[in-house]
């Protein structure tokens, strides 16, 4: 039973389909389950970079805009008090 | 004669802003919302990529299966693929990505002739890159390549033709937005479109180095 159920993993699975006399279609498969399994997180990655970097430019964005904002007020206050 | 009582008595008196309060509830106005840094749109496209990449992981996988467990690739009877030529169409197809990143600082700083421009360029570079990947694709069935004739053929038409097809799909987007463009439909305040259609076709930009270098390269 426990063979039978260790067929659904895929690295059994090829381990015990091909045996040891086809190394590489094990190792084949091997290499993709691997790149299978990270390309979940390599997405995640990818999304959670982009958030930051749109986060992190609006944030810069606001401080220029307020900045801005506070320095056209001085020229405002100077220019009428000349 | 009780007419101008009424009237006065339905007209509200005015209330200065700081004595205004919320309807339901009471407590103080609520204070304007937050413009959210990343829009529905961008994030739904964002969301539709991911599920692209999953997509074009599963077909990388398969080629992957195929490509380390031959002792020979491409196999001995099949003819090869076109590097150099490729290599050309790559270069093409990067520069179509620069212009639609130029596009789109055009109407960031609100330049619409500038957006309808460069998303022309754009699309007469996907033009030529899917023009340059027909007439080789004609070539290589003329040299006896096609999805049947063995693995190398199917896989091979498999991740490079669903990879054209989706540049087909960005290259109607492109000519959608470009059409809107020039009836002057978006500005620097109103881009979504521009923004979601850029994301897109960067992500078919980026994926076709990693399917050249796989493909034709490795």
């Amino acid at each position: 039973l426990n063979r039978f159920v260790a067929l659904g993993c895929v690295l059994f699975g090829t381990h015990s389909a091909f045996g040891a006399e086809n190394e590489r279609i094990v190792e084949a498969f091997n290499w993709t389950v691997v790149f299978l399994m990270g390309m979940p997180y390599v997405i995640l990655a990818g999304v959670a970079g982009w958030i930051f970097y749109h986060y992190s430019r609006s944030r810069r964005k606001k401080v220029a805009d307020e900045r801005g904002s506070s320095l056209r007020l001085v020229k405002k206050e100077s220019l009428e008090d000349e | 004669m009780a007419r101008p009582i009424a009237a006065r008595v339905l007209e509200p008196e005015p209330i200065a802003a700081e004595e205004r309060v919320a309807d339901f509830g009471g407590g103080p106005p609520a204070p304007p919302r937050a413009e959210p840094v990343i829009g529905n749109a961008q994030l739904g496209v964002m969301m539709f990529i991911g599920a692209e990449v999953m997509f074009f992981a599963g077909l990388i996988g398969t080629f992957l299966v195929l490509r380390l467990s031959s002792d020979v690739w491409p196999p001995l009877s099949q003819p090869r693929l076109p590097v150099v030529v490729t290599g050309f169409n790559t270069a093409v197809l990067l520069a179509s990505g620069l212009t639609m990143h130029a596009a789109l600082q055009g109407i960031r700083s609100n330049h619409t002739a500038q957006l309808v421009k460069w998303l022309g360029v754009t699309g007469l570079l996907g033009f030529v890159f899917l023009a340059i990947q027909g007439y080789e694709w004609v070539r290589l069935i003329q040299f006896g390549l096609t999805m049947t004739s063995g693995l190398y053929g199917s896989t091979f038409y498999a991740l490079i033709g669903l990879h054209g097809l989706h540049v087909l799909g960005g290259l109607v987007w492109v000519g959608v937005v470009h059409s809107k463009a020039r009836r002057h439909r978006y500005s620097s305040g109103s881009m979504t479109g521009v923004e979601v259609c850029s994301m897109y076709w960067t992500f078919v930009v980026a994926l076709w180095p990693v399917l050249y270098g796989l493909v034709y390269l490795y």
